[in-house]
C-alpha cells in the first residue's frame, strides 16, 4: 500500500513538472526588422524552434488598418515589401492560441532620388550608413534573440525530461501490476 | 550522434522503426517488475549523458553511455534508450521523430551486443572491471558510429564523406565513454554490487 502511494506521488510529480514546462515551451516570439522597404521577420518558439506557416498580419500604427498579410515559411521566416512608411504593428498567429506582436517604429526613409540630388558627401554618408546597418543587423538580431543562442537546453527541460521518464516507468509499473492481479 | 530530421531516406526510416519496434517489444516482455526502477534510472542517465558535450570540429559530439546502459539492462535497454531519445527529440530537438527508429537502433543494438559480450565476463571475474568498463564504452560507441555511418550511406552516396568524418570525430568519444563507463562500473561495484550480479 505504501509503495503504491509513493508510486502515485512520483507520477504526480512527474506530470506536474512536465505540464509546467509545456506552457513555457510553447511561448512564441516574433522578431522583425526593416531593410530598404522590405520587412524581414522571424517567428520562433522558446528554444528557437521556428513557428512554421504562421499567419502574419501587418497593421499601421497610425490608422490601425490592416496593411497586408502573409505567412511564415518552414524556417519561421517571412519577407514582404512594404509600400507605406508608417510605423507598424506586426501580429503573428501561430495557431492554438500562440500569438506574438512586434512594434516597428519606422523612420521616414530618405528616398534614393533625394540622395542623388544631394552633394557627394550625402551620398557617401548614406552609403556608409547603409553598409553599417547591413553589418549591425545580424548582431542586433542575436542580441534580441538570446534564446536562439542557447545551444544547450534549459534546466527546466532537463528536469521535465527526467519527470517524464519517472512518470512513464511508474505508469508501466502500475499497468504491469494491474495485469498481474 | 543523433541523425536529424530529413536526412534519412524512407526505406532506412522504415527499417529503423521496424527493428526498434521489435527491440522495444522484446524489451517490454523481458522487463521484470523489480527492474523497472533500475531501467528508469539508466534511461534518465542516458537522457542526461547527451547533454555533456565534447566540442569537436563540425560535428557536435557528446557522451553517449549506451554501453553502460546495455551492460546493466540487457535487452531492456531498447526501452530505456527509446524513451530517452524520444524525450530528447521532443524536448531538446536532438534528432527528430522520423529518425527516432534509426537513432534508437543505432544506440541500443551496440548496447545489447556489449551486454552479450561482456556480462558473462563480469560474472566470471575473468577480467578486471576497469578494463571491461573501458571496452564496453569504447566498443559500444564504435559500433554506434559504424551503424550511424551505414544508415547515412544507405540514405545516399554523397553522405559517405560526412559519415567518414563522423567516424573520425567519434574516436575521442569512444575513449571518454570508455573511461566514464569504467569509473561508473567501479563505483557501482563499491556501492551497489548486486546490480552487476543480477
Amino acid at each position: 500500500m505504501r509503495l503504491r502511494i509513493s508510486v502515485l506521488f512520483l507520477l504526480l510529480i512527474g506530470l506536474t513538472l512536465t505540464l509546467n514546462n509545456y506552457a513555457f515551451a510553447h511561448k512564441v516570439n516574433l522578431f522583425c526588422y526593416l531593410e530598404d522597404g522590405i520587412l524581414n521577420g522571424e517567428g520562433y518558439y522558446s528554444g528557437g524552434r521556428p513557428a512554421q506557416n504562421a499567419e502574419i498580419e501587418i497593421y499601421s500604427l497610425n490608422t490601425d488598418a490592416l496593411v497586408t498579410k502573409t505567412e511564415t515559411d518552414h524556417e519561421g521566416k517571412f519577407t514582404i515589401k512594404l509600400e507605406s512608411a508608417d510605423s507598424l504593428k506586426v501580429v503573428m498567429n501561430a495557431g492554438q492560441g500562440h500569438r506574438a506582436e512586434f512594434m516597428l517604429d519606422q523612420e521616414t526613409p530618405v528616398s534614393t532620388a533625394e540622395i542623388k540630388r544631394g552633394s557627394d558627401k550625402t551620398v557617401l554618408e548614406s552609403e556608409i550608413q547603409h553598409l553599417i546597418e547591413k553589418k549591425v543587423k545580424p548582431l542586433e538580431e542575436r542580441i534580441r534573440n538570446p534564446e536562439k543562442q542557447q545551444s544547450a537546453p534549459g534546466i527546466t527541460r532537463v528536469i521535465s525530461g527526467i519527470g517524464w521518464i519517472a512518470g512513464i516507468f511508474t505508469l508501466l509499473y502500475l499497468i504491469k501490476k494491474k495485469n498481474a492481479l | 550522434m543523433h541523425i536529424s530530421e530529413g536526412v534519412l531516406s524512407l526505406p532506412v526510416i522504415t527499417i529503423g522503426y521496424a527493428l526498434t519496434a521489435a527491440g522495444v517489444g522484446i524489451g517490454l516482455k523481458q522487463l521484470k517488475d523489480e527492474d523497472i526502477v533500475k531501467t528508469a534510472v539508466f534511461s534518465a542517465a542516458f537522457f542526461i549523458a547527451s547533454l555533456i558535450h565534447v566540442p569537436l570540429g563540425p560535428s557536435n559530439v557528446h557522451l553517449i553511455l549506451n554501453g553502460l546502459v546495455g551492460l546493466l539492462l540487457g535487452p531492456v535497454s531498447f526501452c530505456a534508450i527509446f524513451l530517452a531519445l524520444l524525450l530528447q527529440a521532443i524536448l531538446f530537438q536532438f534528432g527528430g521523430l522520423t529518425s527516432l527508429g534509426v537513432n534508437t537502433f543505432n544506440m541500443a543494438m551496440p548496447a545489447l551486443l556489449c551486454y552479450v559480450i561482456f556480462f558473462k565476463l563480469i560474472k566470471g571475474n575473468n577480467l578486471p572491471l576497469v578494463i571491461i568498463g573501458f571496452l564496453t564504452g569504447f566498443i559500444s560507441v564504435l559500433i554506434s558510429a559504424l551503424l550511424l555511418s551505414i544508415s547515412l550511406i544507405l540514405s545516399g552516396e554523397h553522405f559517405t564523406v560526412s559519415a567518414k568524418l563522423i567516424f573520425i570525430a567519434h574516436i575521442p568519444v569512444m575513449v571518454t565513454d570508455g573511461i566514464i563507463t569504467a569509473i561508473v562500473l567501479q563505483f557501482i561495484k563499491k556501492v551497489k554490487p548486486e546490480i552487476l550480479c543480477v
